[in-house]
């Protein structure tokens, strides 16, 4: 994601138009600018939690967040504010489509105590689960916020069907901001589990989902942890095998289950590099028990690294590993520890 | 001259909050908060925040009654050819067009996962159609 990134056009201007002085790339830069303004709010105001530093950041960054749980909660909250004259409140159904998961607004008409922006989380359905990490991403935007002109008409090269290299910097910064080490480093202490994240979820960020919390917490861990979501896929000579089978020119291939997400934490770059997107995950594996048996929930066990194979080059080399997976949906989640 | 404890119980107030309503969500005591309130008490910066965090007021007009400016219109203004193209199909005036420009611009973000694409005419006149459906 970095590497594409780093010589995106528009992630170039948005270092120069923060007054950035690039001595290293300008992902690194930026978000270092980002985190280093975060740090200044807990020097001004010190906290002990991700969620007080979230409210803490939402009122020094000038926006209030207001969420939306139902449709008529929506169509109350854009008729409420476009009485205030809040005109860009009309743009809030139609705006806050599928895709989209909050929206940041400058208000128009603000009352005395207003403040200058205000952030629509949109939790209806299941988009609630994503709003801790849409609330970071929206401070993310207002954390590099410059000329409104480069943000509304730089935009035009962006391609049709490809996320915008801005949103995806942002998301970047949010997992940076929204699980930052200087409040969770202290409790990363002992074995990771899902059952230790849940713990730190409940301490650090309870409004955090618990799958973001994974993704956070693993990404931050000190010790070494690969992190899967495992469902099933196809290979990608059968996803082409698959489009000619729907013309009915041969025999449709059975999925199976493979690696449909990898991500490693630094400390574990080696072995997250061994196992990569795709991959078959191994019979033996108890991620194929969690993912067929329903009452299967989260279970731990230790296995081999070797039990993992590529096409190209085998089995993988020998290393044992301590698994704990857990259903996620129609998929897997799984922590992968080497021991 | 307003002092900090006025701008608190003034808005708390138009909120519509009791005491104990604002001692519960900012979990400072009733009388402490009774006492910033009536000016017999200062109130630190850190306070404030939390005062401010739970009524969603902004902090620079709480500790130092700045209020927040409504968003001004830029010395040059540009226009996108799209919207001179739906403003004449529309017969709009210039300061209705730029209100239409305004209340896009006033987008500054969006989590998404999608492009974000330069607004067409159909998207001006849509905007146009909602302001008014809105009305």
């Amino acid at each position: 994601m970095r590497r594409g990134l780093q010589n995106d056009i528009q992630i170039w201007k948005l270092a120069r138009d923060l007054d950035l002085k690039l001595k290293r790339d300008p992902v690194t830069e930026i978000t270092e600018h980002c985190v280093n303004k975060i740090r200044s709010f807990i020097k001004d105001f010190p906290c002990d939690t991700l969620s007080e530093l979230l409210a803490n950041a939402e009122t020094i960054l000038k926006t209030r967040f207001v969420e939306v749980r139902t449709d008529e909660e929506l169509r109350q909250i854009r008729d409420l504010y476009f009485k205030k004259g809040e005109t860009e409140f009309a743009l809030l159904e139609k705006e806050l489509g599928p895709g989209v998961y909050a929206i940041t607004f400058r208000r128009l008409c603000p009352g005395k105590a207003d403040r200058e922006f205000i952030s629509i989380i949109d939790c209806r359905r299941e988009k609630a689960y994503r709003s801790y990490f849409s609330k970071w991403h929206e401070l993310a935007h207002l954390l590099t916020l410059t000329d409104q002109g480069r943000l509304k008409f730089c935009r035009t090269h962006a391609a049709v069907n490809q996320r915008d290299p801005e949103e995806v910097l942002m998301e970047h910064i949010a997992g940076e901001v929204g699980f930052l080490p200087d409040l969770i480093n202290r409790h990363l202490t002992g074995e990771i589990s899902f059952a230790r994240i849940r713990q730190l979820r409940d301490l650090l960020c309870p409004e955090a989902s618990l799958q973001s919390s994974i993704i956070g917490f693993v990404k931050k861990w000190p010790g070494p942890c690969v992190l899967i979501e495992a469902g099933l896929g196809y290979k990608k000579s059968e996803e082409r095998r698959l489009a000619q089978a729907d013309l009915g020119f041969l025999e449709r291939p059975s999925p199976e289950l493979r690696v449909l997400h990898v991500s490693s934490n630094a400390m574990a770059k080696d072995i997250g590099s061994l196992i990569h997107q795709n991959m078959r995950v191994p019979q033996a594996s108890l991620i194929h028990n969690v993912f067929r048996e329903a009452n299967l929930s989260e279970v731990e066990a230790v296995e081999d690294l070797n039990w993992w194979e590529t096409k190209k080059e085998g089995c993988l080399p020998c290393h044992p590993l301590r698994v704990s997976a857990r259903k996620n949906g129609e998929n897997v989640t799984a922590l992968i520890i080497p021991m | 001259m307003p002092t900090v404890g006025d701008r608190i119980k003034e808005f708390r107030k138009e909120l519509g909050w009791t005491l104990d309503q604002l001692a519960l969500k900012t979990k400072l005591s009733k009388g402490f908060l009774s006492d910033i309130e009536s000016n017999k008490r200062n109130c630190s910066t850190d306070n404030v925040l939390k005062i401010a965090n739970a009524m969603g007021a902004s902090l620079d007009y709480l500790l130092r009654g700045e209020q927040t400016k409504p968003s001004q219109r830029r010395e040059s203004i540009q226009i996108p050819s799209s919207l001179s193209m739906a403003a004449e199909q529309l017969k709009l005036t210039y300061s209705e067009t730029l209100t239409l420009l305004e209340t896009y611009q006033s987008v500054i973000a969006r989590r998404s996962n999608e492009s974000i694409k330069p607004p067409t005419v159909e998207d001006w006149r849509t905007l146009h159609k909602l302001i008014k459906s809105v009305k």
